[in-house]
């Protein structure tokens, strides 16, 4: 049933491109190869009038403007807003269809201009999903309650300056996004991930702010950025009970996995981040140095019994050196991303086997540390009106790769999206098509979203998970295809 | 002896504004229609720079959509530096665009652009600036300007009063070899301008659009001077289909103006992410 939806929506969309496309550019050559004077008929009015009257708007239509800042009366200089959101979902694929979100959110933002240099900004939001509520709480477990259910958290807070022309400082927790890729992480290693549905995570929600120290400046065409990193919550996953189960690929009645060990936060440990930046006409090139936290965790053997093992979720550093880069040439743009990646901790899939072999508990060894060598390369085209194509294709080479590791030697991830936007860009159709290792997974997301008012607007689509790879990242998601719906109004 | 003097030299410089104001004329009435194209082009417009913009949006419905935006620019000899902040409505507010625009037309344009729901600043291809700017009838080329070496200019007419202004009305074709790039740059077949004698300021303009046959109509208005320059401080753009009207984007101008100190540290992508 799964792939053959799958199957009719890629090649639903694969008839509408071949019938489209060459529509589009045989009507494009034919207008092209029209001589001039053809061109201009058709058109009702073409030629000069001496009293040609210009369309006048309706005296009717309000058309005041209010040409003041728009900052608190409380104190000048403060500016307040926010969102209210709402998300729905429904799973239609699966034996038990339920609305599997019901989630209210409300983010607040503040922002504090000190002077001309300095600046303070803060947000923070605050949820309640009520499918909870609907589908009765005795169906989860009270992890899964806890971290899913409501929650109030503080997003950013920082405090930002310029020291001088060339140097400026940014103090706090803040989002710090280096690289190219849009979608893929190799160099956007500083702040951890919401990854706890695959493809339907808002853009707003995608990094999580942590607490940096972010030194920047600009000399000519160089500007650098130095960074220190004081806080390591890990991406966002979900747990047990979870549609999208981080673990649900080991989890098994024989293993337990406990709760997250993570990095102590402050000034002991920190992570660090560097990048330089060449910017020339038409294009720029980076370099990145950094020795940050995995935001992904592995686990430890914490306990061998009779009745299996227990593991514990940790995280460990990595060093990270690569280079990437931009060029325009038209209407497209290429970008590239290539970086070496020492001491990363890959998991190991012969955990039960040392064990029936007789290793000692304190000597099983859950994990290898490996190097990874990764590069991307992609482009955007958007030299058809109102359309904006994005592609970037991404391979992962492990170094010195065994056997008994679960992840692959060589893993391969392509990202296609496609947006057009019509009707003076209120409404905009988006396609967002992943393909992991080929074979090994796809996910496929179509949606339109249409702005209502100023600030309202209302999101509605599908996504599409099939896998058929039992090792796939993805596979445990099969069946998890959704309707989704969001209304967002900005204020 | 000194009355008479002062009567002399009274009369002398009576003669010599005449000959300098019928010089003037003279040289007016002389220009063809590209030297109007071209002194309208290279119109003192400041070194720098600086002013808000509303956009008020109207569809045919009637249902209207307001944008407001700060606007900086600053010259660099004939290239520009340009950086624009949006204020409102709230779902955009804080995203920024970049633009370095070079004379050189062996240079392609730099852009950036700035999400704040993503916290990045990403560089775009701009070659295409026949797009709309920000879903409105203005495209990316009416409000950076269009390549006026890339048209053939002649006159429709040499005199032609609107609201009592004398004003030259001029036909624009793109050059037959240039005809491609035009259309890839702005989109138009065809324009027509209504350009003032006084000020070389363009007062309404028609054009025709590649693209869904359709007709930009551009009126603009509140014309007065600002620091000495002249200065537009209304423009309504409205796209027809077959004579019907399809959207209408009208700008509002406040707070201008020019020639304010403006340090090359401000067209950065770090001053991007820091906002206003």
């Amino acid at each position: 049933m799964l792939t053959t939806i799958f199957k009719t929506s890629i090649l639903f969309w694969l008839i509408i491109a071949i019938i489209i496309s060459p529509t589009v550019i045989t009507l494009n050559a034919f207008a092209d190869s029209q001589p001039e004077s053809e061109e201009l008929q058709g058109f009702t009015d073409s030629e000069f009038e001496e009293s040609d009257s210009f369309p006048e708007i309706d005296s009717d239509i309000d058309l005041a403007v209010d040409e003041e800042e728009e900052t608190s009366n409380l104190l000048p200089g403060l500016t307040l807003g926010g969102f209210f959101k709402f998300e729905t979902e429904y799973g239609y694929n699966r034996d038990h269809k339920e609305l599997s979100k019901v989630k209210t959110t409300l983010f607040l933002e503040s922002d504090y201009k000190i002077n001309d240099q300095w600046k303070i900004k803060g947000s923070a939001n605050a949820f309640y999903d009520f499918a909870y509520f609907i589908e009765s709480k005795d169906d989860f477990l009270k992890k899964t309650l806890n971290d899913n259910e409501y929650d109030i958290s503080l997003k950013e807070l920082y405090i930002d300056g310029k020291l001088s022309n060339q140097y400026s400082l940014k103090l706090g927790r803040q989002v710090v996004v280096f690289g190219e890729s849009d979608y893929a992480r190799i160099l956007d290693v500083i702040n951890p991930r919401d990854l706890t549905q695959p493809g339907l995570i808002s853009v707003e929600d995608a990094r999580m702010p942590v607490s940096i120290i972010r030194l920047s400046a600009g000399f000519d065409k160089w500007t650098f950025d130095m960074t220190s990193i004081h806080e390591h919550p890990g991406s966002l996953i979900f747990g047990t009970g979870s549609d999208f189960d981080y673990y649900a690929s080991i989890r098994s009645p024989g293993i337990k996995i406990l709760d997250e060990n993570r990095p102590e936060n402050g000034f002991r440990s920190p992570g660090f981040a560097a990048k330089a930046t060449k910017s020339f006409n038409g294009g720029d090139i980076s370099f990145v140095a950094a020795n940050t936290y995995d935001d992904q965790p592995y686990l430890t053997l914490n306990a061998v019994s009779p009745s299996g093992i227990t593991l514990r979720p940790e995280y460990d550093k990595y060093k990270t050196f690569g280079i990437s880069g931009n060029t325009t040439k038209g209407s497209s743009l290429f970008k590239f991303e290539t970086a070496f990646q020492q001491n990363i901790k890959l998991m190991r899939n012969d955990i039960f086997k040392q064990i029936y072999s007789g290793v000692p508990m304190t000597e099983v060894k859950t994990t290898k540390e490996a190097d990874k060598l990764a590069f991307l390369a992609g482009f955007e085209y958007t030299g058809i009106s109102n359309l904006r194509l994005n592609f970037e294709a991404q391979a992962t080479r492990i170094l010195d790769w065994e056997n008994y590791l679960s992840s692959e030697e060589n893993e391969y991830r392509t990202y296609l999206q496609a947006t057009y936007y019509m009707m003076n860009d209120t409404l905009e159709l988006d396609l967002l098509w992943v393909n992991i290792n080929p074979g090994h997974g796809n996910i496929l997301r179509l949606s339109s979203k249409y702005d209502l008012l100023d600030g309202l607007s209302i999101e509605g689509g599908i996504i599409f998970y099939q896998s058929q790879h039992t090792s796939s990242a993805i596979y445990s998601y099969n069946g998890q295809d959704r309707f989704f719906l969001r209304i967002k109004y900005s204020f | 002896m000194k009355t008479k003097q002062i009567l002399i030299f009274n009369l002398l410089i009576t003669l010599l504004l005449i000959a300098f104001a019928s010089t003037s004329l003279l040289a007016q009435s002389d220009l063809t229609a590209s030297q109007v194209m071209e002194k309208m082009d290279t119109r003192d417009n400041g070194m720098t720079r600086t002013s808000d913009i509303t956009m008020i949006l109207i569809n045919k419905n009637k249902q209207q959509r307001k944008r407001k935006i700060k606007n900086i620019s600053k010259d660099y000899g004939k290239d520009t530096k340009g950086i624009i902040f949006f204020l409102s409505p709230a779902d955009v507010k804080n995203t920024a665009y970049m633009s370095f625009d070079f004379d050189d037309n062996n240079k392609e344009d730099d852009s950036w652009l700035y999400l704040p729901a993503l916290k990045k600043v990403k560089r775009i291809a701009s070659s295409d600036k026949s797009g709309s700017f920000m879903g409105s009838d203005f495209s990316y080329s009416d409000i950076n300007g269009i390549t006026i070496e890339d048209w053939d200019y002649t006159f429709i007419k040499e005199s032609l009063l609107i609201d009592d202004i004398d004003t030259w009305v001029v036909q624009g074709l793109p050059k037959a070899d240039k005809k491609d790039k035009v259309l890839n740059e702005t989109g138009y077949l065809k324009s027509l301008m209504w350009v003032r004698k006084d000020n070389f300021m363009l007062v309404k303009a028609k054009y025709w659009v590649k693209k869904g046959r359709k007709i930009k109509y551009l009126k603009v208005e509140d014309i007065k001077k600002t620091d000495n320059i002249w200065t537009p401080y209304k423009m309504t753009m409205t796209t027809t289909v077959k004579g019907k009207i399809e959207h209408t984007s009208l700008l509002k101008f406040s707070k201008v103006q020019y020639n304010k100190e403006i340090d090359d540290s401000y067209f950065t992508t770090r001053n991007m992410e820091r906002g206003l």
